[in-house]
């Protein structure tokens, strides 16, 4: 079993995370197919694939996200299997299961353990009953006041009223004290009803500045499951993590081993067969508690390919054809660290609002360490319908440090002209006291970068923008190597003294 | 040859001749001599001071992206704008051009062409990853030029349409 692989393979997915799987797959010497929309005609999964299928108009409903369409363009192309990256139909356990009734391998774990640790409410008791600790909290929504009343005396305060039709912050309430129960519990109630057309709240213990840390796994279709260690995500957004990091500052030896040991029980609760991320959250004392499994390869994998040396599509890949893992828990080690910075078209100094155009211009850098997971190229067109990620940058480094200065060195050669990007405000993330010191809670975002702002033009970098800019007209004409008169090797005599900080 | 460029809220005027060994930078009083070194149609080597830096820069509808030292600066070519007419200040010479505040697709264009404007009027909607932008007029005027509809897809360079003060 363990040679048998797949002839060809589809990717139902765009951008960076399909350019990812497509070096898999040439690595490993399987054609693949991508599809696209209309919008994507040009993107670069289209120009790397072997093949491409239209699927349809931009709308991710119409082309991504239609599994038919999908299914249809693997089958009309002759792949046998389907790798669905992150996002789109990767965690969606009716394309799992359509996938398998169509004869196709899904490349991912089985339709039923995607369902039920999809289901919040079902994977929280799973795992209460496999042992894993999770936040302490009711079991379901409730009315009554007195039952919320006395689950938090149980737990503790302050504790979370949480909408049960819940996310993105709405619905959710942090009480203090007793006295401001009834009247937050209220206040949820409505602002629930109003964001998902349901008033039903449950109430959770409050955990007070965590750490977002998460722990890759991987099961095969034998049984076996492994963990490649943690990640800590706790640089967020919005709830969007933008640096990544492995290992953790946060964790000992001891916690670290609880955790994994932890993660692996929760892939084996529920039979899990590929690569995924069990979540937990870490309080101050160093208590974890069981978040949610996501059930696909993650964006930040990366990180732990530099520091575990798997490759984790790869391995998803052969796990799919029936292969064991072709690692134990004891052949893994953590060696060194590595942190990954996400690239989005967005615009740090106005709101982060999303950004699309075209890349007039794109350098990647590179040196020891470097690795740049790419979506663009210089004249991509950045569309508005899709994420607006366009790449991971990914430093390692035998050090924290170390992986930490290679990783601003690189960010400051990123060179993406045309469409902004928040490569300036990741640089100022990295080089932040509090950063650098591994403070790295999930409120450091709002509390450390709240009044970022761009830093302007300096006035020593002021003559030699401008002297740019009125170069920059005679480059596309200009085909000598060299400006102006001075065609010969030493064209460099400065004529005169440039005082810095000339006035405006 | 002279050139005038705004950054953020300064503008400044220079001027850039050939030197027997490269160039000489003007910039009110003060001269700069630079040379540089073309890498390809995006980049260059410029040096002055006794130092090299590595500059990259692309050119789009009357602006100049620079990336130097890591930061990308954005600089508008004021001459080319007063040659051709037009400027990406919001209102110049009692038209305001209405441009996307990002790009993205039209939802709704409330005006039609010859219609009396009032300042405050909502007069389109821009939607980019599910977020609504309503766009507003800033002087009271006669709807002009509307060059998209409703369902078009817009970026912030192309006016939408032009807002022409009333005599």
């Amino acid at each position: 079993m363990a040679d048998a692989m797949f002839n060809k393979i589809l990717i139902a997915n765009r951008g960076e995370i399909a350019c990812r799987i497509i070096h898999a797959c040439k690595e490993i010497g399987i054609p693949s197919v991508v599809v696209y929309s209309e919008a994507d005609s040009k993107a670069l999964h289209v120009l790397n694939a072997d093949d491409a299928v239209c699927i349809g108009p931009p709308e991710p409903m119409q082309s991504y996200l239609a599994i038919d369409k999908v299914i249809a363009a693997a089958k009309e192309t002759g792949c046998c299997a389907i790798h669905p990256g992150y996002g789109f139909l990767a965690e969606n356990h009716q394309f799992a299961q359509k996938c398998k009734d169509a004869g196709l391998v899904f490349i991912g774990s089985s339709p039923e353990s995607i369902r039920v640790m999809g289901n919040k409410v079902e994977a929280r008791q799973m795992m209460i009953a496999a042992g894993v600790p999770v936040i302490p909290g009711m079991q379901a929504s409730a009315k009554d006041v007195k039952l919320f009343a006395s689950e938090a005396d149980k737990v503790g305060y302050p504790v979370l009223l949480k909408a049960a039709a819940g996310g993105g912050g709405k619905g959710m309430r942090v009480v203090e004290k007793q006295d401001d129960l009834a009247a937050a519990l209220e206040g949820a109630q409505r602002e629930a009803k109003s964001a998902f057309g349901d008033d039903s709240v449950y109430l959770e213990k409050y955990i007070e500045n965590p750490r977002h840390i998460e722990f890759q796994v991987f099961g095969d279709s034998h049984g076996n499951a492994v963990h490649l260690f943690e990640r800590e995500c706790s640089i967020q957004r919005r709830h969007q993590k933008i640096v990544e990091e492995t290992p953790s500052v946060a964790l000992t030896p001891e916690i670290r081993a609880a955790m994994g040991k932890a993660a692996v029980k929760v892939v084996k609760s529920c039979d899990y067969s590929s690569a995924g991320t069990v979540e937990f959250l870490l309080d101050k004392n160093g208590n974890y508690y069981f978040l949610e499994m996501n059930t696909r390869i993650q964006v930040e994998h990366p990180i732990t390919e530099a520091v575990v040396g798997v490759d984790l599509v790869v391995e998803q890949i052969k796990v799919a054809a029936g292969a064991h893992l072709s690692f134990n828990q004891d052949d893994l080690r953590q060696v060194g660290h590595a942190i990954e910075c996400r690239v989005y078209a967005e615009d740090a100094a106005n709101n982060f609002l999303p950004a699309a155009g075209t890349v007039h211009y794109l350098k990647e850098p590179s040196g020891p360490g470097i690795r740049v997971d790419s979506g663009i190229y210089s004249g991509a067109e950045v569309s508005v319908y899709y994420d607006p990620i366009l790449s991971k940058l990914i430093a390692w480094g035998p050090t924290r440090e170390a992986a930490r200065k290679r990783m601003l060195k690189a960010l400051s050669e990123y060179v993406v002209l045309g469409v902004t990007t928040q490569i300036d405000y990741l640089r100022d993330v990295l080089s932040h006291k509090e950063f650098i010191e591994g403070r790295t809670y999930t409120n450091f975002i709002p509390t450390h970068m709240a009044d970022w702002k761009q830093r302007g033009t300096s006035d020593d970098s002021l003559p030699l923008v401008l002297a740019a800019g009125a170069l920059s007209g005679q480059l596309s004409r200009n085909t000598a190597s060299v400006f102006g008169e001075a065609a010969q090797p030493t064209p460099w005599e400065t004529v005169g003294k440039w005082e810095i900080g000339m006035g405006s | 040859m002279n050139y005038e460029y705004r950054i953020a809220d300064g503008t400044y005027s220079i001027s850039l001749d050939k030197s027997e060994n490269g160039y000489n930078l003007s910039i009110g009083d003060k001269t700069l001599a630079l040379s540089a070194i073309k890498i390809d149609d995006n980049s260059f080597i410029l040096r002055a001071n006794g130092i090299n830096k590595v500059i990259h820069v692309a050119r789009t509808n009357g602006r100049v992206f620079v990336h130097l030292d890591g930061a990308i600066h954005v600089l508008e070519d004021v001459l080319a704008e007063e040659a051709s007419g037009g400027s990406s200040a919001e209102i110049v010479d009692g038209v305001q051009r209405i441009l996307a505040p990002m790009p993205g697709k039209l939802v709704k264009v409330m005006v039609s062409e010859g219609d009396k404007v009032a300042k405050g009027t909502n007069v389109c909607i821009v939607e980019a990853m599910k977020m609504e932008n309503v766009v507003q007029a800033k002087l009271d005027g006669i709807a002009r030029n509307i060059s998209f509809k409703a369902g078009d897809l817009v970026d912030t360079e192309t006016p939408i349409l032009e807002i022409i003060a009333e005599e």
